[in-house]
């Protein structure tokens, strides 16, 4: 038996030498179905092996493939080890539980192989042709080293060490190259004339354990390709790589789903349906079963992002998805080609997205000398009243310091409100007698910096101290305090950590405007946009479109105008909930009064006038 | 020479958000939907309710009943077109017009039954009419569609379709301000004036199918001779009055049957009676609230009004 490695396949001179040649046509052991090397999560697989023997035979086609292993790994790092190690490393006998060997020979000639097997495995000592990788972890320790070091642990176990000096990031690793592993594979195994191909089409884990292929017959020397037949599913010759598509990412039992975006009756319109739990997956084929476009790009485009991402895991450098953007432009054409993908990718293998080691750049900036961050390098990021300061990533904050005397939390949608908040200090309370306090903002739709910071605050702070959002009365204000409040339809996967249930919308209400005295030709008229949005927004399940927001969206739709922030210049009568001279102070504190005046004075007043309320009741 | 118009009743328990529609039957009954999904029909000389749909999970926005006040159409914000039989109180047919993979229709805004409730008009983003059966076994089939043709294609939402009391026009209004008469039977337009240039949200028609009375976020009515062919394109040619008087929005607009009245709600939470001859306002009922939805009774001498509140108010002259 002949192991062929996707290197040799690539060449088509040596499959010509290969298949042609030599008479005895050549075994392979057909890889692993595609699906557990990259669902990080399923652990059990089976193995399929080929009879020698009976290939040679005229027995039926079903005697020629047998199920040779089947384990179950606690994780699906393990398995990509073991399944990997004993396809590609002859030499290896594989043992299982089962008492089943495997043993192949290599061909003299055929010698591709010749590292010995490696406990700590990495695929990319595998495949020195394609990777050009140093050590694959740079810097830190693996198995072999420590071996070779003969250090003490202390009396751990080795394997135990290594596992908690191997992070994250290198089981991230590993599912990459388990992607392009298996494409390669799959790339290995294309029809044939002349021998047999086993095509592989991606199967959901529980159709590989429970639904072992009946029959994969060899094609015979008539070699007519459409004899091969996909054991899982249904035929389809050529290679599948299969990655989550997060638009229809199903939440387990206790979290929530959302409906894709499609119509449906209105029968159906307001139930909470939960999404099955299997995972919606799309798949990148080639050949491209639509006629207009090849799928070559998508494959380029596929393999860059993750020889990019892999590049930064290995060699430790964090980069940013603006970073692998710019990398290839003409590739990817747009940015939001790289952001889909990568977060497809990560949500395929459940990991967070800073453990491909791919950095967000963070956008939001926040405003109060109550609050500072310390960083996980040392360091503190300290609020300022009168200045904006840049919110640190998530992964760098380490804890977060907050003064007892802060009231309340403001986030606003809009940076321009924030920097007029910011530059009347009126973080500081003393301009609006409100207390001191902290304003966010995320500059539109957040970012995750911005958004694991109001969730961390919401988790930290005390029952009496309001977290407030002030967005547009509009379908995309709506939007964004939604996906503050409820997380966002791309990283359903890594929502918990993200969402601030906290949060409450004191503005600006289209239903209140009229009490305030905005004239109603002040607001502004709805756009396509605007209502399309809205309309899909008023789809969403109850949980994450509370009755009040579908009330305002409702009657936004009907009015046919919007309400912004802006339309605030010109209310009339904004009450003064229980703050006594608050509009004398704000006239007369010193450096902001002047032209313009008049804007800052009316949003202040609603401001403190919603703060105030929102503190008062709280208390309560 | 002004009129009093005094509350006579109010409804028993009205809707849970405002009313956004409102239709004196010539059965002498009252039908009314609301934001909250509902549409009810009411008892005029008690205010109580006879019977209410089952509640819709988004709002109603749009409401029309046939001449004889046996059928009533509704329609939601999202485009779920319904027949509702007044008498039985069942709900004879229903469209999903949000289904745009099925026909290539787009979502209905406003909708209004034919008087011989055969077929009823909708019109949607797009500011094109389509005409369907309103016939229960084939109900939302698409019949026909009209147009208008628009010199500039700028983005026109129908927000008011309605069809003449005596079968053979129909008025649609835009979100820009235009209003567009077609004739069904020779399928194309007939009138199209240009008297406003702000939305006009609700159209009224008189008894005999020849004035059409508008209302329109520029604060003002605006009567229109159907008659007279606006060929000339001038702007304001057709119209023949034009009642002023609102502060705000003017939301929704009734003509009486005799003829000499117009009654309109608006934003700016009153109800004025207007004299059409005068074109002067007579009376004004002071409201808590907007007033989306005023319905003339058919026999004459009284009014029903539906408010922000939700509930509906019987006024007596």
């Amino acid at each position: 038996m002949a192991f062929l490695t996707p290197v040799d396949v690539l060449d088509d001179q040596d499959i010509d030498d290969i298949y042609f040649e030599d008479e005895e046509a050549i075994h392979f052991v057909p890889p692993l179905a595609v699906g557990p090397m990259y669902k990080s999560g399923h652990n059990s697989a089976t193995l399929y092996g080929i009879n020698e023997d009976a290939a040679h035979s005229q027995s039926s086609p079903q005697d020629h493939i047998y199920p040779c292993a089947s384990q179950e790994w606690d994780s699906a790092d393990e398995l990509l080890e073991h399944a990997l190690d004993q396809e590609l490393d002859s030499d290896y006998d594989y043992d299982l539980d089962l008492d089943l060997e495997l043993e192949f020979d290599l061909d003299p000639g055929e010698e591709v192989f010749e590292e010995e097997y490696d406990d700590g495995y990495d695929g990319v000592d595998f495949f020195p042709g394609l990777m050009d990788a140093a050590s694959p972890f740079g810097q830190e320790i693996n198995a072999h080293t420590l071996q070779s070091a003969d250090l003490d642990f202390g009396g751990q176990h080795l394997e135990d060490v290594v596992e908690q000096l191997q992070n994250v990031r290198s089981q991230a690793a590993a599912c990459l190259e388990g992607l392009a592993l298996s494409f390669l594979a799959q790339l290995a195994s294309l029809p044939n004339s002349q021998t047999h191909t086993s095509n592989k089409e991606h199967a959901s884990p529980a159709e590989i354990t429970q639904n072992l292929p009946d029959e994969i017959p060899i094609s015979s020397d008539d070699g007519n390709p459409d004899n091969s037949v996909i054991p899982f599913r249904k035929p389809n010759k050529g290679i599948n790589l299969s990655i989550a598509s997060r638009r229809t990412l199903a939440e387990d039992s206790d979290g929530l789903a959302l409906l894709s975006f499609t119509y449906i009756s209105s029968s159906r319109f307001e139930c909470d349906r939960r999404v099955s739990r299997t995972p919606q997956y799309r798949t990148i084929q080639f050949p491209a079963r639509s006629k207009k476009s090849s799928s070559a790009p998508r494959f380029a485009v596929l393999f860059r992002v993750i020889d990019l991402a892999h590049e930064a895991l290995v060699s430790n450098v964090p980069t940013t998805k603006r970073d692998i953007f710019y990398k290839d432009v003409p590739l990817f054409g747009k940015q939001s080609t790289v952001d889909h993908l990568v977060d497809d990718i990560a949500a395929t293998f459940r990991i967070p997205r800073s453990s491909l080691n791919i950095r967000a750049s963070s956008k939001g900036l926040f405003c109060g000398a109550s609050l500072s961050l310390h960083l996980k390098h040392g360091g503190v990021v300290s609020g300022d009243d009168n200045e904006s300061t840049l919110i640190p990533a998530e992964e760098d904050i380490s804890w977060v310091e907050i003064e007892d005397s802060l009231e309340w939390v403001l986030v606003v949608e809009k940076e321009a409100v924030f920097q007029t908040l910011a530059r009347i200090r009126f973080a500081a309370g003393v301009a609006s007698h409100l207390g001191p306090g902290v304003i966010i903002t995320g500059k539109g739709y957040p970012d995750l910096a911005t958004r694991s910071l109001v969730h961390r605050l919401c988790s930290l702070l005390a029952p009496t101290v309001p977290v407030l959002a002030l967005v547009d009365g509009d379908a995309y204000g709506i939007d964004i305090l939604s996906v503050y409040k409820f997380g966002s339809t791309s990283l359903q996967h890594q929502r918990d950590a993200l969402v601030a249930p906290r949060l409450e919308w004191i503005g600006v209400h289209g239903s209140e405007l009229a009490n305030i005295g905005v004239d109603k030709d002040a607001l502004i008229p709805l756009t396509t946009r605007d209502h399309s949005k809205a309309m899909a927004m008023l789809r969403r399940p109850r949980a994450i479109m509370p009755d009040e927001w579908r009330r305002e969206l409702t009657h936004m739709l009907h009015m046919r105008r919007k309400a912004e922030i802006e339309c605030l210049v010109s209310a009339s009568s904004v009450p003064q909930y229980g703050v006594q001279g608050v509009r004398d102070s704000v006239e007369s504190s010193g450096p902001w009064a002047g032209p313009g005046r008049a804007d800052g004075n009316k949003l202040v007043e609603y401001l403190v006038w919603k703060i105030a309320w929102a503190a008062s009741s709280a208390r309560c | 020479m002004s009129l009093q118009f005094v509350l006579s009743h109010s409804s028993s328990r009205g809707h849970a958000d405002t009313v956004w529609g409102t239709q004196w039957t010539a059965a002498d009954m009252v039908v009314s939907i609301s934001a909250d999904g509902t549409a009810g029909l009411w008892d005029t000389a008690t205010g109580e309710s006879i019977r209410s749909l089952p509640p819709h999970p988004l709002a109603l926005v749009s409401l029309s009943t046939d001449a004889k006040g046996s059928r009533a159409l509704y329609n939601s914000i999202e485009g779920t077109t319904g027949l509702w039989d007044l008498e039985s109180g069942d709900v004879l047919g229903k469209k999903e017009s949000f289904d745009t993979k099925a026909e290539g229709i787009e979502p209905a805004w406003s909708v209004s039954l034919s008087p011989d409730a055969t077929t009823y008009a909708s019109t949607g983003a797009s500011g094109t009419i389509t005409i369907h059966s309103a016939d229960p076994t084939t109900f939302g089939r698409s019949v026909d569609t009209l147009s208008p043709r628009s010199a500039d294609g700028k983005h026109k939402f129908g927000m008011f379709v309605s069809y003449s009391p005596d079968g053979s026009r129909l008025a649609m209004s835009t979100e820009q301000g235009q209003i567009f008469v077609f004739d069904i039977e020779k399928k194309e337009l007939v009138n199209s004036f240009a008297s406003h240039a702000m939305c006009v949200r609700s159209l009224a028609w008189s008894a005999d199918s020849q004035l059409l009375l508008s209302a329109s976020d520029d604060k003002r009515l605006v009567l229109h001779d159907v008659r007279t062919a606006s060929g000339s394109g001038r702007p304001g040619s057709g119209a023949v009055a034009s009642l002023n008087g609102h502060s705000s929005w003017v939301l929704s607009a009734s003509l009486s049957a005799d003829g000499k009245h117009a009654a309109s709600g608006s934003s700016d939470r009153t109800v004025k009676i207007w004299d059409l001859s005068s074109r002067q306002c007579v009376s004004t009922i002071q409201e808590q609230g907007e007033i989306w939805g005023v319905s003339w009774r058919p026999q004459g001498g009284a009014l029903v009004t539906g408010g922000e509140d939700g509930s509906l108010k019987w006024w007596r002259g």
